[in-house]
């Protein structure tokens, strides 16, 4: 048990690696290509379930460490482990990519090898970036993330696709150099590229100089994670980005590149840089709040209705990055889960829109209308899907949005009262797409023809909506790994509010009201 | 009957039946405005003219200063040498410069 326990994280996270070196050895046969990929997708998954599955809860720190000296000098080392946060990131890369194989089955027709070797590739580099707790691994894995996706939007995505993977690739690659110029002072004030030694060294005072060089240090790291969360002004990537990649880039792109972003915040911005973290809160909130608002109205009027759902995806991260700079239990707690919901509802829409493209070739709102007609079974899994969007309660955006904006209204009233009217934008954005798509009169006589989801459409579909339902009727399942950590996190934040965070059983309590339990 | 009472109510008639015109008060008041400035001014007038001109226009000013100093590699080797003569005159202005301070 021991054995497994000190290597699963390496084997989680280099399964899909070795499955995509394998599959360049393999014949052109792009059946057996599709195959070969969703079985080693699964046992990824699979693998990766062992972490929950033996996760103690509630233990401070993190968890299936492992420390090998990997680079004398510079002192790198291959340090990887989880806590309650990253866990369920983890599993939720390793569970979306099955699917992402599952849709791609079809609508990749050309070049399926390279296609899927990709897409392991990226699998390896999105887990690598929530286990990696060395800064210079993590800095590697998260740029690793962006070669093969900006080849998969530049390969395989639609008109003007050319010109989003070199602004994704720039964009992200630009504001991550600043991370690196922060991770690199770091290191040589520290000697370490460790993230538990450096987090220590920095409670301890131990750095020279760090008091007149943390804010830089704090931007440095806040740039990076801010352009891939993405948090007004700087998310014009994501909507071209989206629009123009294919169905599994965007599924991963909204479902785990973009929770890189929140998942940064969280653990650095945050776990090293407390005090700079709380005098810059108000600016970063204040951003946070034009997502939310600005991205929900401008999700609004999208005549194209994958940018519509892209700038919804603006708009649910702002909340997340409200929760994290609510400082409060409850909103951290909140903006966790809000990623996980994210991840599985936009993920999910994502798929369902890609499949609609499959048939029509066309994302404009004004091509459909009255569709619920030819395809019953779409337009349910669609309404479902749009609601745990929207956030209804006992589907997962409920449960993330209600945590957040419990936080955000502890940390202050008027955070609380904006960021509250992005459920109600969330609700007429989608409500009103969906009316446009689906019900009325069949506009145009080719919707006439429109077949209906096949089995393998089906099987793609239900893990998500299960998911959906099991998150938001029982959050409990992950709040009891989550919450401890984010307490642990929390720790280190002195002063007034202390006092004021509720206990894991509060914000249990509070969901159990909600629920009607 | 109804009609009866229809005509006598007259314009009232119309008013109730297109329930209180709430609906276009509705369309005009919220609606229209959010959708209006939504489009023009946070999607079209921020977001595609502002943030992503800013974006585009940093990139095509790359590009057209690396063609300005491309210029300097024609590959025109007498041109070359030019630039050699020019290069170590700075130089030495500068060693000269330095020196005399």
């Amino acid at each position: 048990m021991n054995y497994i326990d000190n290597n699963i994280i390496t084997v989680v996270t280099f399964l899909p690696f070795i499955g995509g070196l394998l599959l360049t050895l393999f014949p052109r046969r792009d059946r057996d290509i599709r195959w070969f990929a969703l079985g080693i997708s699964l046992v990824t998954l699979l693998a990766s379930l062992h972490l929950p599955w033996y996760y103690v809860r509630g233990q401070a720190g993190f968890q299936f460490e492992q420390d090998i000296p990997w680079i004398t000098h510079p002192n790198i080392h291959y340090h990887l482990g989880i806590d309650g946060i990253s866990m369920w990131l983890v599993v939720l890369t390793t569970f979306l990519t099955p699917l992402c194989v599952l849709i791609s089955w079809k609508s990749v027709h050309d070049r399926v090898k390279e296609f899927f070797i990709l897409m392991l590739i990226l699998e390896t580099a999105m887990i690598g970036v929530f286990v990696a707790l060395d800064l210079f691994l993590f800095y590697f894995f998260w740029e690793a993330t962006l070669i093969p996706m900006a080849l998969i939007i530049g390969m395989y995505g639609h008109g003007r696709r050319i010109y989003a993977a070199v602004k994704f690739f720039l964009y992200t690659m630009i504001a991550s150099v600043f991370m690196l110029a922060s991770v690199i002072w770091l290191y040589a004030h520290t000697g370490s590229f460790d993230f538990v030694v450096i987090q220590s060294a920095i409670q301890n005072a131990q750095i020279d100089g760090f008091d007149s060089a943390a804010q830089w240090l704090f931007l440095g790291f806040f740039v990076a994670f801010a352009v891939k969360v993405p948090l007004f002004p700087l998310h014009t990537w994501l909507p071209d980005a989206h629009v123009e990649a294919p169905t599994a880039g965007s599924v991963l792109l909204a479902g785990v590149l973009l929770k890189m972003g929140t998942y940064g915040l969280l653990r650095f911005n945050l776990g090293l840089f407390p005090e700079q973290s709380q005098r810059n809160a108000p600016w970063i909130i204040v951003l946070a709040i034009i997502s939310i608002i600005s991205g929900a109205l401008v999700a609004l009027v999208q005549p194209n209705v994958k940018r519509l759902v892209a700038y919804t995806s603006v708009s649910h991260l702002g909340f997340v990055v409200l929760g994290i700079f609510s400082f409060t239990q409850i909103g951290i707690d909140g903006a966790v889960y809000q990623m996980l919901a994210h991840g599985i509802s936009t993920g999910a829409l994502f798929m369902l829109l890609g499949m609609i493209y499959e048939r029509r070739h066309t994302y404009e709102i004004s091509e459909y209308g009255g569709i619920a007609t030819p395809m019953p079974v779409y337009a349910t899994f669609f309404a479902f899907i749009m609601l745990s969007s929207i956030g209804l309660p006992l589907l997962n955006g409920f449960v993330g949005e209600f945590l957040i904006l419990s936080g955000a209204f502890q940390a202050r009233q008027i955070y609380g009262i904006l960021a509250a009217t992005g459920v109600i934008w969330s609700a007429c954005y989608l409500l009103w797409m969906y009316q446009r798509v689906f019900y009325g009169q069949l506009t145009h006589p080719v919707n006439n023809n429109l077949q209906d989801m096949d089995a393998r459409e089906r099987v793609s579909m239900w893990p998500l909506a299960m998911a959906a339902l099991a998150m938001g009727v029982a959050p409990v399942l992950w709040l009891h790994s989550i919450d401890p950590s984010v307490s642990f996190a929390l720790k280190q934040f002195s002063g007034g509010f202390q006092g004021a965070v509720p206990s894991a059983t509060h914000v249990t309590q509070a969901l159990m009201q909600v629920i009607g339990r | 009957m109804p009609a009866q009472l229809a005509k006598s109510a007259g314009g009232l008639y119309t008013f109730v039946l297109d329930k209180y015109k709430v609906d276009e008060f509705y369309s005009a008041a919220i609606i229209k405005p959010i959708v209006l400035v939504s489009t023009n001014v946070l999607w079209k007038g921020i977001d595609a003219t502002l943030i992503d001109g800013a974006v585009d226009e940093s990139a095509s000013g790359a590009k057209d200063i690396s063609d300005g100093m491309r210029q300097m590699q024609s590959g025109n080797i007498r041109s070359y040498a030019g630039w050699v003569a020019f290069g170590a005159a700075v130089v030495i202005a500068f060693m000269v410069w330095k020196g005399v301070r």
